[in-house]
């Protein structure tokens, strides 16, 4: 009888996160993030916007 | 029994969530079609912060920070997040955030667009780090998103972006849970 290979636990869960991508939900924030990156901020960015040099 | 805070773990949350945003903004994409859009968002990779990304920050001119350091911060907190934000073959934004040991919180440690030359994602920088950090706290189950030593000048950027400050001060954002 053939030995039948198991995949490991950590192979299926990537698949499932493959497949995730489109089906999972946004968030409001996230739907707000999506609009501001459509025009850019309101206000020129800075080019260093935390941490300090 | 908690959850043992085993490095893979917490590589394969940073990889979804950098994915997942991808998938975000391509769809994004999608929807308001490619005719005339600008910037073309479908060619924004999120990356992690590797050795092109390193080489591509060194030809950055008067950069804000040494990323190097970044290589061994990595190796230090294993739950901590890097990002490098790609336009095509462009570096335009780098970005290190790290929870805390509760992992409710997750403090924005350094974030940075290319400085002094224009590039196509200006205005986008913060923006696009947020939406791959609230992905991340969204699979560690973080509450908040905290912005260490913000500077004067990004504030009215951090507050179009949900962001502002707690009763001690600290500039913060509070993720919702999911709608719809």
């Amino acid at each position: 009888m053939r030995k039948v290979a198991k995949k490991s636990p950590l192979k299926k869960r990537s698949e499932k996160i493959e497949q995730g991508v489109h089906l999972e939900k946004l968030t409001a924030s996230q739907r707000r993030l999506l609009e501001i990156l459509i025009t850019g901020t309101d206000t020129d960015e800075p080019s260093l916007l935390a941490g300090r040099p | 029994m908690p959850r043992e805070r085993t490095p893979l773990r917490y590589q394969l949350y940073r990889s979804r969530a950098r994915k997942l945003a991808n998938a975000r903004i391509i769809e994004l994409q999608y929807a308001r079609g490619f005719a005339g859009a600008n910037p073309d968002l479908s060619r924004v990779r999120f990356e992690a912060i590797n050795a092109s990304a390193l080489d591509a920050c060194g030809s950055w001119k008067e950069p804000n920070f040494y990323w190097n350091d970044v290589v061994a911060w990595k190796a230090r907190e294993p739950m901590a997040i890097d990002l490098a934000i790609w336009f095509d073959a462009e570096l335009c934004g780098l970005c290190f955030a790290n929870p805390n040991k509760s992992r409710q919180r997750i403090r924005i440690v350094r974030l940075e667009g290319r400085p002094t030359e224009p590039h196509p994602l200006k205005n986008r920088v913060a923006t696009l780090a947020l939406l791959v950090i609230e992905q991340y706290a969204q699979l560690l189950g973080s509450r908040y998103i905290e912005i260490q030593e913000p500077l004067k000048g990004a504030m009215p950027v951090y507050q179009q972006l949900g962001f502002s400050f707690d009763g001690e001060g600290r500039l913060v954002k509070t993720l919702e849970n999911l709608v719809s």
